[in-house]
């Protein structure tokens, strides 16, 4: 390869290492995190009669106040 | 060398090289629609051979760039480097596999024009995660058909080889072009750390070879060779020279490979006609220098092809003197005979 094209060749190389080395880091910081699987209630999970489901902790109600005791949970279980 | 149009010389390495090629594009399209329908039931066939034409053409193209950082580290790849082109081709149909199929399955069925759609469908271009990446793959498709269109020993001599390269050395515009789509696009999607390692190890695989080689190849270009009174230089030792191979040195900005055979020593441009390869590299076949990337050959002596061909590469004048091969960093014209020098 004659001279110029090599030195070109030299520098285009140095160039695209770094830019595709920044781009690989950006693009996997950038990624959003994996979906988590939904969240389904004990009740419907399990489904058997006079299942009892744990109390849920106490938590923050929908518009956010504190110490928030959600209704006790119902015997779950199929309807005979 | 064709002194005759022929489509494609063909020989029998060139059609199994072919065969195999094939063999292992059908080989693995089928293992990944096969295996991906087992991991992906709900899987559509179009969404398998999307992804099976990409993930191929993205590890056909790694093979096709580390070709040549390995053969300019050991010339023991160089019998890889014979068939690029048919692998690059091949890869570019590939690809366009990949594209032509993706294009049909998201932008087809609307009422714009699926390449507009390709540009128009989305135009986050602030969002990194959301980035349109389609297009990206669509210009390194360009330039990939650009590179197979142009592949050909016809377009090599009518755009000359320098011209010729430097189109080609787009394919490093179109890599980085492909990275990013991949990037930007299914790993954005698909969060299994694996790909995004086997991507990792690929780029470190063509950055680094290339890096090596590039390291490699300017310590030659920047060494500085001791000068004699008349301006000849001291290029090496006679006994440095195996016979029938050559010794390389850059004089004057140009690499010059001095041959050694029967006795005698000739010069001649490292820079071989076809595709620019490095004629010191090879080694003398029936007299004759041969290019060790596709066989070209010159007659030492003169830097001219052997009848009916009509390729000359520049001669330089040598002496040897005390054991030292000494050359004149002037060369003459491509195709002019200079006496070989005798050794002894």
């Amino acid at each position: 390869m004659i001279r110029p094209l090599r030195v070109r060749h030299r520098w285009m190389i140095t160039l695209l290492a770094v830019a595709l080395i920044a781009l690989f880091i950006a693009a996997l910081v950038a990624r959003k995190p994996a979906p988590v699987a939904p969240r389904i209630p004990e009740t419907i999970k399990i489904g058997r009669a006079g299942y009892q489901p744990a109390l849920p902790i106490l938590g923050v109600d929908k518009i956010g106040r504190a110490g928030y005791q959600p209704a006790p949970p119902i015997l779950g279980g199929e309807r005979r | 060398m064709s002194h005759t149009y022929t489509s494609i010389g063909w020989n029998r390495q060139k059609r199994v090289y072919d065969l195999v090629m094939v063999a292992g594009i059908v080989a693995f399209l089928a293992l990944f629609a096969g295996l991906g329908s087992v991991v992906h039931p709900n899987a559509t066939i179009e969404t398998l051979l999307i992804r099976g034409f990409g993930t191929l053409a993205l590890l056909m193209l790694h093979v096709v760039l580390i070709i040549g950082p390995l053969c300019r580290l050991s010339p023991r790849f160089l019998p890889l480097l014979y068939n690029r082109r048919h692998l690059g081709v091949t890869m570019f149909l590939v690809a366009l596999g990949h594209g032509g199929f993706s294009i049909f399955q998201f932008h087809a069925l609307g009422e714009l024009n699926p390449l507009v759609s390709v540009f128009v469908s989305n135009t986050r271009y602030s969002s990194l995660s959301n980035f349109p990446f389609q297009p990206l793959g669509l210009f390194a498709l360009i330039i990939l058909f650009l590179m197979a269109a142009t592949s050909h020993d016809f377009w090599l001599a009518n755009l000359t080889a320098p011209v010729w390269k430097r189109l080609h050395l787009l394919v490093y515009v179109a890599y980085a072009l492909i990275v990013a789509h991949v990037l930007l696009g299914v790993l954005q999607a698909e969060t299994n750390p694996i790909l995004a390692a086997l991507l990792g190890l690929g780029m470190a695989l063509v950055l680094g070879l290339h890096l090596v080689a590039g390291y490699r190849e300017r310590r030659l270009d920047e060494e500085v060779k001791p000068k004699t009174a008349d301006d000849y230089v001291d290029v090496c030792g006679v006994d440095e020279i195996p016979e029938k191979r050559a010794c390389i040195a850059t004089l004057a900005g140009e690499r010059v490979a001095v041959f050694k055979y029967d006795g005698k020593v000739s010069a001649i441009s490292n820079v071989c006609q076809h595709q620019n390869g490095p004629l010191g590299e090879g080694r003398i076949i029936d007299g004759c220098v041969t290019c060790p990337w596709h066989g070209y050959q010159y007659l030492p002596e003169s830097g001219a092809s052997p009848p009916p061909f009509t390729e000359k590469v520049p001669t330089f004048n040598v002496r040897v003197a005390n054991g030292r091969v000494l050359v004149d960093p002037r060369p003459n014209k491509p195709g002019e005979r200079v006496e070989p020098t005798s050794v002894s």
